[in-house]
């Protein structure tokens, strides 16, 4: 799990959330790429960030592409969050003998607004949680930092300050993940992206 | 050991024709009837609903037109089950190309595949070819709108005006008179009108048909439309206006 690096937070506030991750690509401890977010769109209201082998998460966003395309094409409705988590425990488990080495965090708004956060370890069993969740290579160190400074019923603006603070602190002492990290803010109303300055090292 | 398998039905008789695939036809000639018109604008598509009596509940089970993806439409007539297992196994198809090839299948491929199939069945032992006419539609990149007419026989043809379905024939005939090089999506409307009108005079039209469109918005991006009941009704008003003055 460390070989390719990079963590990921996602915490939950007032009917929005925020997921970020940092941006390191990199194979053991060499640094390859500075720009290589792992969080990926599935809808407007649905991301999903995987940490672990780069290939093995290449594969699975473009299993997740081919199931949800025929889950909207048969139903005329885009996939939910809890049916898209199930889907996904599904396939990890599938490969139960000869996982996917990658951990996955999902994040979404249900059809109600209602938050929907739900990590995953390398066989699909889940965890949900309502205020904040963490993968990847400082996610000890991060669990720690975000159950400091998570406060309920954060607005988006409050999110976005701790998230990044959060994923700053956690960054700089680690050294296979950083070199900047990406936030996407996502409410009812929309998903706003940012990128955030951290250690470049 | 006597084989199971009757080979009849994939066999030539002596006038060189195959007798299945002309019977398949008459399943088509009683379906509901489709309609493609491709203009320089965009695609319209039109299908006739069956006739639901009130104590049907079976309305969301209507609908003859199918998105095989996000730009690749199919409108089917004749025996619906066997239409809807084309239908599912060429999603999967597309999918797969897109998971292999990382972009989205060009029409002509999803069109060969889902023409291989009908082919087979009309070739290897024993099984009846598929009841159903398929008029597959979209946009691509390279060839811009195209439609394509699939029979049975795994044929396909393109079209840039086509009528299946019920009384094709006729609609066949109105569409060759009406139809030019330059038309607008709004003359196209009045041209399905024209042939759908004369039959359901009293009738609330947008429950006899079912009217989709396939355009460019002002963005460059391709949409595709349902019209709604109300959309479908109130072209009727305008026909009418129009020929009261």
């Amino acid at each position: 799990m460390d070989y390719n690096g990079g963590s990921i937070i996602v915490m939950g506030g007032k009917n929005c959330f925020a997921i970020a991750s940092d941006l390191r690509f990199g194979i053991d401890n060499f640094t390859v790429e500075k720009k290589a977010p792992k969080i990926f769109k599935i809808n407007e209201k649905l991301f999903i960030g995987m940490i672990g082998l780069f290939g093995d998460i290449s594969t699975i966003r473009q299993i997740l592409d081919y199931k949800t395309s025929i889950y909207s094409l048969k139903k005329s409705e885009k996939i939910k969050p809890f049916g898209f988590s199930n889907m996904l425990s599904n396939l990890l488990y599938h490969h139960r003998f000869a996982p996917f080495l990658v951990e996955t965090i999902i994040a979404g708004l249900d059809e109600k607004n209602n938050l929907f956060i739900e990590s995953k370890d390398i066989l699909g069993a889940k965890s949900a949680s309502s205020d904040y969740a963490t993968i990847g290579t400082c996610s000890e160190s991060l669990y720690g930092i975000c159950q400091i400074f998570w406060k309920p019923d954060m607005n988006g603006e409050e999110l976005f300050k701790t998230i990044s603070n959060c994923l700053i602190l956690g960054l700089n002492r680690n050294c296979v993940s950083g070199w900047g990290g990406i936030v996407h803010l996502v409410s009812k109303k929309g998903v706003t992206s940012k990128l955030i300055q951290t250690r470049m090292d | 050991m006597p084989s199971k398998i009757d080979f009849k039905t994939t066999s030539f008789d002596s006038g060189g024709r195959i007798s299945q695939l002309e019977f398949s036809m008459e399943t088509i000639n009683n379906g509901n009837p489709v309609i493609g018109i491709k203009t320089s604008e965009g695609i319209l598509i039109a299908t006739g609903k069956n006739n639901l009596s009130y104590y049907s509940d079976s309305s969301q089970f209507l609908t003859k037109i199918f998105l095989l993806e996000e730009n690749i439409f199919c409108a089917i007539t004749g025996s619906n089950p066997d239409a809807q297992a084309l239908v599912d196994n060429a999603r999967i198809q597309a999918q797969q190309f897109k998971q292999t090839f990382q972009e989205i299948i060009p029409l002509k491929k999803i069109l060969t595949i889902i023409c291989d199939i009908k082919q087979k069945f009309t070739q290897t032992g024993g099984k009846r070819p598929f009841g159903t006419s398929l008029l597959i539609g979209g946009f691509d990149s390279v060839n811009g709108f195209q439609i394509f007419r699939t029979e049975p026989s795994g044929n396909f043809s393109e079209w840039k005006a086509v009528a299946i379905g019920l009384n094709s024939y006729t609609n066949q005939t109105i569409l060759d008179e009406e139809f030019k090089i330059d038309l607008t999506i709004e003359d196209a409307l009045q041209i399905i009108l024209k042939i759908f009108y004369k039959k359901i005079k009293s009738f609330k039209l947008s429950s006899k048909i079912e009217i989709f469109i396939l355009k460019h918005d002002d963005k460059q991006q391709l949409v595709i439309n349902c019209l709604s009941p109300n959309e479908i009704d109130s072209l009727l008003k305008k026909t009418e206006t129009l020929k009261v003055d």
